[in-house]
Formats: C-alpha cells, structure tokens, sequence
C-alpha cells in the first residue's frame, strides 16, 4: 500500500467520523455554526474518499467530487462555521451562506459534467494535487476560477476567524479552553495550505500527513472551543 | 406582511405591464424572423433587461438598506416577486431553445442561467424568514450577486 493511499484512507476515516460526531451534534442542538462544519468536514471526508478511489483508477466522477469538495467547498464551509460564530450582527452570516450554497449548487453540475477532463494524464497511485493541472487545463470552460476566491475566503474565514477568537478570549482571560480550541483550529486550517507549499517545493510525501493532521487538530479544536463553560460557584 | 396599499398595487400593476409591453416589443421588432428565433431574442433581451434592473434594484436596495437605514417595503419584496419571475421566464425560454436544438456559445451558459433563477430565492427566503431586522441587506446580496451572474451569462451565450 502506498503512502498516499494510506494516509488518504486515514484522513476519509478521521474526517468521515469527524463529520458524523458534529453532525450528530447539530441534530440535537441545531446551532447553525454546527452544521457548516458538519458540511464542511462531510466535503473534506467525501475529498478524501475521492482521493483514494483516484489512486486506484480513473474515474471523471470521483475527480469532480475531488476538485468540488477539496478545492473548493470544503475550506469556505469550515470558515462558515466560524462566521456563525462570529458575525451574530444582523443576518450577514445567512447572507454569506446562501452566497456559499448559491455557488455550490453552480458549481456541482459544473465540475461534473461541463468541466472537459483529460483521463490520460492520470497515473495510478499518483497524486491528484501534482497532476490536476494536466488533467483539467485552465480555462473558462472550468470551474478552476473559483478556487482561490473560494480558498482564500475559507482560509480567512477559518484561521481569521479563529486567531481573533482565541486573541479576544485571552485578552478577556475568559474560558480558557476556547483559546486552546481556536488556536488548534487555525494550526488545523493552515495544515492542508501547507502541503500544498509542501508540493511546491518537492516534498509531495509530507502533503496527505499535512492533511490528515488537519482534520484531527480542526475537530479537536472544535471540542475544546464548543466545550460548555465551567458554572461559576 | 404589511399589506400593499393602492398607490403600490398600481406600481406593481405597471411593472407587470411594463414586462408584458417589453416582450411584446422584442416580438414586433424581431417579426422579420422565425418564431423560434424570434424566441431566442426575446430570451436575449430578457437577459439584458435582467442584468440591468439588477443593477437597479441593488443601488435602490443600498439607498434604502445602508444609508436610510430603512427595512424592505412590501412594494420592493413584490418587484423582488416579479424580477424573479421574469428571471424564470427567461431560463425557461432557454430551456425550450435547447430542446430545439440551439445551442449556447459556452455550455457553462446553462450553469449561468440556473443561477439566475436560484440568485434570488435563496436571499428572499433569508430576508423574509429574518429574525433580526431591518433585512435589507439580503437583497443587496441578492441583487449584487444576479448582476453579477446575469453579466456572465450574457457573455457566454
């Protein structure tokens, strides 16, 4: 078994369970924050999966769900999570996920069927983030323009979001456990941006650890950051 | 919902008409041509007309949303109604153009011309099951994002 095969079958289990645990936790609570990451680690879950059926064989449907979740969705609906939280003034944070559910749903059936995709530049047990350029060429008729619009904002929603939380927590030296569980979630949300630099630079093997360790640091940052506060004597 | 008063039942009145006028004006100028393109002008237009009461619509909603300060009026949620239907209308004069087997210049235009339809539901729905108000700031989003769409769409036709 591959490293890249491994360490993607790792990180669909870690974020598949991750999913559930939160989801679960919407259902009983049903705090909107919950469900965006619940969506959020559903959409790093299904990249995952998508990356170890892409390691086996080709399939255009598995590399749409691997583009959609991975480069896509899964960054800006973790960074919704913390807009929830965040932005309580008016009904900005419901504005900015119907913007977000708006570009779901154009660009779902966009990468799927209208995106053209070029299957003989795959290789097996390749990974999918050295060789995406190949096989979907920049272009208009690809949905490769939203990715860093839809990266960035995630990025900034998620690690943004959670450096001012933990800063303000600090500050108030209130509820230490939120500081901790921020923090973990900005080192979480960093780590997968990083394998990609990683990549860059030459160094592929570290990418899918980078990853997996993400999604364990998010979750475990949102436990402690989601903790109930200790009741005042 | 506050209920609409004479003088914006007789505004509405006269968008429907306006509407109504605008498709019959696109039909008499493009007569010279078969029915079906006929049809495609009509779809072209509406697009046109879409992208620039969008952009209306979004200046009104900043005027009234950030600086009056003021909420959504019954009068703009039912020109929101309109606007949204002649949005569908549009898609659905795609539609038939396609299954008549005209073809846009980019195939993403079909992606487009959903999101024209969907733009707005989404934000009426935020606006209208708002807790927190005043809401107009959901139509800002909404409209911003139409232009937006109905911009591209135009493009890729």
């Amino acid at each position: 078994m591959s490293q890249a095969l491994a360490s993607s079958l790792l990180t669909a289990l870690v974020s598949g369970i991750f999913a559930l645990t939160i989801l679960r936790r919407w259902w009983q609570g049903r705090r909107a924050h919950q469900l965006a990451w619940g969506i959020g680690m559903g959409m790093y879950f299904t990249g995952a999966l998508s990356q170890v059926i892409l390691t086996q064989a080709w399939s255009p449907t598995f590399f749409a769900l691997w583009y959609w979740c991975g480069a896509l969705m899964t960054a800006p609906w973790l960074g919704q999570g913390t807009v929830y939280l965040l932005l309580r003034r008016g009904n900005i944070a419901r504005n900015i996920q119907m913007a977000l559910l708006l570009v779901a749903v154009m660009t779902l059936p966009w990468a799927l069927w209208f995106t053209p995709l070029d299957g003989s530049a795959w290789r097996p047990q390749a990974d999918m983030t050295a060789l995406f350029r190949d096989i979907m060429p920049a272009g208009s008729g690809t949905v490769r323009f939203f990715s860093p619009v839809m990266n960035t904002w995630g990025t900034l929603a998620l690690v943004g979001g959670a450096i001012w939380s933990a800063r303000l927590f600090r500050r108030k030296q209130i509820m230490r456990a939120r500081v901790y569980g921020n923090w973990l979630i900005a080192a979480g949300g960093l780590l997968p941006a990083l394998g990609g630099t990683l990549i860059r630079l030459g160094e592929p093997s570290l990418k899918y650890m980078a990853e997996m360790a993400g999604a364990i640091l998010i979750f475990a940052g949102f436990l402690l950051a989601t903790r109930p506060a200790p009741q005042e004597p | 919902m506050k209920a609409l008063r004479q003088r914006e039942r007789r505004l509405l009145a006269a968008l429907a008409t306006a509407i109504l006028l605008f498709c019959a004006l696109v039909l008499v100028g493009n007569s010279g041509l078969t029915p079906l393109h006929q049809l495609r002008a009509l779809h072209d237009q509406l697009g046109r007309a879409g992208l620039v009461i969008a952009l209306l619509m979004t200046a009104q909603a900043v005027r009234v949303g950030i600086l009056r300060k003021n909420d959504v009026t019954p009068l703009f949620r039912a020109a929101t109604f309109f606007i949204f239907g002649s949005m569908l209308l549009q898609a659905l004069l795609g539609l038939l153009l396609y299954a008549e087997g005209l073809r846009p210049a980019q195939d993403v235009h079909i992606i487009y011309g959903m999101a024209t339809v969907l733009a707005l539901p989404f934000f009426m729905f935020v606006e209208m099951t708002a807790r927190k108000r005043p809401a107009m700031g959901s139509y800002i989003w909404g409209f911003g994002l139409l232009a937006g769409i109905a911009l591209r769409s135009i493009l890729t036709g």
